[in-house]
């Protein structure tokens, strides 16, 4: 198998954060945050700042923020500096953040795939340390043994039970052990055989050095929660969020895309989201993740159109008898599923100014625009030709996991939002249709709309809609740009408490505000699931919604009650946090006084007088003081029993803030 | 849902009286309102997921087509009362002996099957025929919302935050949409407090949280923490842990035979449960699917003891629900190398109610030689799946089929209740 070494690794990916920009004097000074006029004090912009652009204030960082100037906190969350320190203890503690995206392909491939890929290694004689018996001719093994071996596969993972009557992919129903997708989005890990032996596949998957797709997804959603808590370049991360869900892809399905979602995130999304909409936009078109889950990577010149270079003729190949791999076999047929999203969710809008006929047309100037085959677990032979001969094809592209197939673009002449590509166009007419869509007037205004939903409130003025348009125009989509115009509007700062938190920002916000120790992720992932947003899991691809009522709706907030009562009482198994550290480890002298403290540690600069007034009477009643003392009385709490320093009341009290509706608004 | 529309259904106040838990606000609501049906009589459809493609043509298969023994000598059964023989459903299909749980339904006219089911478009990929079955919209895949999201907001009536429910741990992609739909895979977890040891029976932090959302001023978040607090109450007041399943009545351990459990533990609660949606995965059989132990067999007969006893478990309240099954795409009618079958096209589906006009195999199966199977391999799509859904919609649900149900579809239901 191709193992880079762990500086290449590290060279590819460094080739991809976020690089240090200096800042342009002149926005410093010519920065103007109008809190001030809304009525905010600068402790309550502060906190305002770390609610919106941050996933909320941890202890003390009001006060820090105010300290530095909050134009100055801005400033750097506008051009935010490396995080070193935090990439190499995420790198150690998940590997695929540092694996180049074929390598991620390679080493976790989805569960249709490595049934199509075993046999080939098994075919050609591979063991796992890159030996071949055929090695001369990639795709081409012993025909018979390879179908052979490949029906060896099959029964073992098909359902049926192997010698130790489990089911060899714990997939089937009859089993108590959950499914794949189901471990997916509840972040479990892949279930460990106990007595030690497995299934032929997993044993061959073992051998490969392939390893389960849900230690993949685990690692991509812990590093999105690790970054929430720990990282300083708290706006990057918002942004990521937003980004990542306007041009969404989904693990839901566990199928070719999800494994490439992680590579994803941090290369077509994170490194951009405060540069240029123009190369975001192009990062994630050619993204694998994206071309796999809009089709793109399926779509092909149509049989009787000319492609740009003709295809050569008797190339055979064996694989394309399995009907599995006709997925992955090029068929001819164009698929417009990319080229209308293009339109409609990622660029234009849905009333964009843009007909059936533009769609039909884009989606034929993207064709050929695919994934690389080299991100498929071929064996080391292959991958060392294959390169070479996609280098050597005329008119193709190969990077980076993308792959332009000149054989696959229809070159016929195509008109696109009226503008003409004429016969013999390559790869250029798809970045110009990008570019097109990129400052086009309706993306200026459907984007603007889209992130002030998301950092002011569900409904937007529209004036600011506009002001925020004409400058995305005007500065050729510069997406700092575009937040610049939005804190300094009066608008923002008169939006305090009107965005209801998702359950992600809600889950982040919760353990910031308690400095809460997190030594293991995935209970708090699971919660998330729980409370209806399973991470990079939202299967359409309009992302997750953006209004309130999406995630309040009907019995919605029981489980963010339960979150709050939960995570207060240290019953999140992996979760802790010291209840008197956050108050100076000074023991409040009554009840009434614990809740106010805490309202303000907990919900600094907020206005809580009224959830004071609901709790008070009920914190008075004699039987709550009764029942609570009875509750203390249980030695019943079975986590961290021998460190649960908290006092009943007080966790109490804290688990009813963070369960509280003011604590669900930002 | 809004709480206003919540209150307007006083049948729960009278529900809920029933049991003892009375929440205020439906005290108030009782008083001033007349007794209307109470909604332990509404219709329920119950939608069951096989997820990887059921071989439609091994559950029900055509009897008098000599091109099956050829083109699937190992998957071919002969009709007979033996066990590991096909159950005669109607002198033209055999039901498939793993299924055989079913055949008393259909002889008792509660089930009926549609053959030749499936998608206009014809992708061969799990993942983009579930998600045209689930949008509504084959072909299109950016449709936000899924077509039971579509039917729950056409429903006549208000309904109870139980309305929609998924037995997922996220929401299927046939329930996204703006109409409440909520996901759950375990029941206890929708109680205020669950799992914390300390806390279960006492309640006081439910009295906490029921000052701070039911009176704060923040309208949306009033309504819906109330929601949320009516819908811990209701679970209370209808006492799950009582649930006793039927005499009789043994659910398999699965993840369907769970789902199914749970969906019928709220019915007898009558939390106001209107659409439910479970899931049975382990469909693909691409490998020694036929035979005793393969794999079509244990898949199958899961779905059919699952599917039994749940309708045993209802007992009485069989005459609100319809179940249907439903499959992204049949399997090749050829057997393949591994004595397993390949994606293919049309598939059928059961359905099972009292008033439905049951005991027939609808649809149509032409003679399986190769000119006539789509494409040279597959069971050709006779009947469009959304005309199958929209016919129960409407027959159940009393939803019409319009294209706010599936959207650029101009087809009509089928006729499958009985008139």
């Amino acid at each position: 198998m191709l193992k880079l070494t762990f500086q290449m690794a590290m060279l590819l990916l460094f080739g991809s954060v976020i690089t240090s920009q200096s800042r342009p004097i002149e926005v410093l000074n010519s920065l103007d945050l109008p809190y001030a006029d809304a009525g905010l004090t600068e402790a309550q912009a502060a906190a305002h700042l770390l609610d919106r652009l941050a996933y909320g204030a941890r202890p003390g960082e009001v006060e820090q923020v105010v300290a530095q100037g909050i134009e100055n906190w801005v400033l750097d969350q506008l051009y935010p500096d490396q995080e070193p320190e935090l990439n190499d203890a995420l790198n150690a503690q998940f590997p695929a953040l540092a694996m180049p995206v074929e390598e991620i392909g390679q080493t976790y491939p989805a569960p249709g795939v490595r049934l199509i890929f075993a046999p080939l290694h098994l075919g050609e004689g591979n063991n796992g340390r890159g030996q071949t018996s055929n090695g001369r001719r990639p795709f081409r093994g012993n025909r018979s043994q390879l179908r052979s071996n490949r029906n060896r596969m099959r029964q073992s993972v098909t359902p049926g039970r192997n010698r130790m009557g489990r089911d060899s992919m714990n997939a089937q129903s009859g089993n108590r052990q959950s499914d794949l997708k189901t471990r997916i989005l509840n972040a479990e890990p892949a279930p460990t055989n106990p007595t030690g032996r497995m299934g032929p596949l997993a044993e061959l998957s073992e051998r490969l050095g392939w390893r389960p797709l849900e230690d993949l997804t685990y690692q991509l959603m812990a590093q999105k929660l690790a970054r929430a808590l720990y990282s300083e370049n708290q706006l990057a991360e918002t942004l990521t969020d937003f980004w990542f869900n306007h041009f969404n892809v989904s693990i839901a399905n566990a199928n070719e895309d999800t494994p490439h979602v992680l590579a994803y995130e941090r290369d077509a999304i994170r490194p951009y989201v405060l540069g240029n909409f123009r190369e975001l936009l192009g990062a994630t078109a050619k993204h694998p993740a994206m071309l796999f889950y809009l089709d793109n990577h399926n779509s092909n010149a149509a049989e009787d159109a000319t492609p740009l270079v003709a295809p050569r003729q008797n190339r055979q190949n064996p694989l394309s008898n399995n009907p599995q791999l006709q997925q992955f076999a090029p068929r001819f047929g164009v698929n417009e599923n990319y080229a209308r999203e293009l339109f409609e969710l990622h660029t234009l809008g849905v009333d964009g100014g843009y007909t059936q006929k533009d769609i039909e047309e884009a989606a034929r100037v993207f064709t050929g625009w695919k994934a690389a085959p080299t991100l498929l677990p071929l064996t080391e032979e292959q991958l060392t030709r294959l390169p070479r001969i996609l280098n050597r094809q005329s008119k193709a592209i190969f990077e980076n996991g993308f792959y332009f197939n000149p054989t696959r673009h229809d070159a016929d002449e195509k008109i696109v939002l009226g503008e003409r590509f004429r016969t013999g166009g390559g790869i250029e007419e798809g970045e110009r249709i990008l570019d097109l869509l990129a400052v086009h007037p309706s993306t200026a205004r459907h984007l603007s709309r889209k992130l002030a939903e998301r950092y002011l409130n569900d409904s937007p003025p529209s004036d600011l809609i506009e002001a925020m348009a004409t400058d995305f125009i005007s500065s050729g989509g510069d997406l700092r740009q575009l937040l610049i115009r939005l804190l300094e509007s009066a608008a923002f700062w008169q939006s305090r408490g009107q965005k209801i938190k998702t359950p992600f920002e809600y889950i982040a916000s919760s353990l910031r505000s308690l400095d809460a120790q997190v030594d293991d992720l995935r209970p708090l992932l699971r919660w998330s699931t729980r409370m209806g947003q399973p991470l990079y899991a939202y299967q359409a691809p309009t992302g997750y919604p953006d209004y309130a009522t999406h995630w309040t709706n009907g019995a919605a907030l029981l489980n963010r009650m339960n979150f709050g009562l939960a995570l207060a009482q240290g019953q999140i198994a992996g979760t802790s946090y010291q209840a008197l550290a956050l108050n100076q480890n000074r023991e409040p002298e009554s009840q009434e006084a614990a809740l106010s403290r805490y309202l303000e540690i907990l919900l600094p600069q907020r206005t809580t007088t009224e959830t004071q007034e609901l709790l008070l009477p009920v914190m008075r009643d004699p039987a709550f003081a009764d029942k609570v003392a009875q509750a203390a009385g249980e030695e019943s709490l079975p986590l961290n029993e021998t460190d649960n320093p908290n006092s009943t009341s007080l966790t109490q009290v804290i688990g009813l803030i963070l369960g509280a509706p003011e604590f669900q608004r930002q | 849902m809004q709480r206003r529309a919540f209150l307007k259904d006083s049948s729960l106040a009278l529900f809920a009286a029933g049991l003892g838990g009375l929440p205020n606000f439906l005290r108030a609501a009782a008083q001033h309102t007349g007794l209307p049906s109470p909604w332990t009589q509404r219709k329920i459809l119950i939608c069951i997921f096989q997820r990887g493609a059921m071989d439609g043509i091994a559950a029900v298969q055509p009897l008098n087509d000599p091109n099956l023994a050829r083109l699937r000598p190992g998957l071919t059964l002969e009709a007979g009362t033996e066990s590991g023989q096909l159950f005669d459903l109607n002198g033209s299909f055999g039901l498939h002996p793993a299924l055989r749980p079913l055949a008393r339904l259909f002889r008792e006219e509660q089930l009926s099957i549609v053959h030749g089911v499936g998608s206009p478009h014809s992708t061969r990929s799990h993942f983009d025929a579930q998600d045209y079955m689930e949008t509504g919209t084959p072909g299109r895949k950016g449709t936000p919302s899924g077509w039971l999201n579509r039917a729950v907001g056409q429903l006549p009536q208000d309904g109870t935050p139980f309305r929609a429910l998924s037995l997922t741990p996220a929401l299927p992609r046939s329930l996204y949409g703006p109409n409440y739909a909520l996901a759950v895979e375990h029941l206890e977890d929708l109680q205020i407090g669950a799992g914390l040891p300390a806390l279960s029976n006492s309640g006081q932090t439910a009295g906490g949280f029921e000052a701070l959302y039911r009176q704060t001023s923040e309208e949306l978040l009033r309504e819906s923490g109330s929601v949320s607090l009516d819908a811990a109450q209701i679970l209370q007041a209808a006492n799950l842990g009582q649930y006793q399943a039927s005499r009789g009545v043994r659910y398999p351990n699965s993840k369907l035979g769970n789902s199914l459990q749970q969906i019928a533990q709220l019915i007898k609660a009558g939390v106001g449960l209107e659409v439910a949606f479970a899931e049975s995965p382990g469909w693909d059989t691409h490998a020694r699917q036929g035979g005793q132990f393969g794999g079509f067999n244990r898949q199958a007969n899961d779905l059919a003891r699952c599917i039994t006893n749940f309708w045993k478990d209802l007992g009485p309240l069989q005459d609100q629900v319809v179940v249907m099954t439903m499959t992204e795409f049949g399997r090749t009618i050829h057997q393949n190398g591994s004595n397993g079958t390949d994606h293919g096209r049309g598939s059928c589906l059961f359905i099972l109610g009292n008033e439905i006009a049951g005991g027939q195999v609808l649809g149509q199966v032409p003679t399986l030689s190769e000119n006539n199977l789509e494409d040279g391999r597959d069971l050709p799509v006779t009947t469009d799946f959304r005309s199958v859904f929209a016919g129960v919609a409407e027959g159940h649900l009393g939803i019409s089929a319009s294209n706010e149900l599936f959207p650029s579809w101009n087809g009509s239901p089928l006729s499958i209740f009985q008139r």
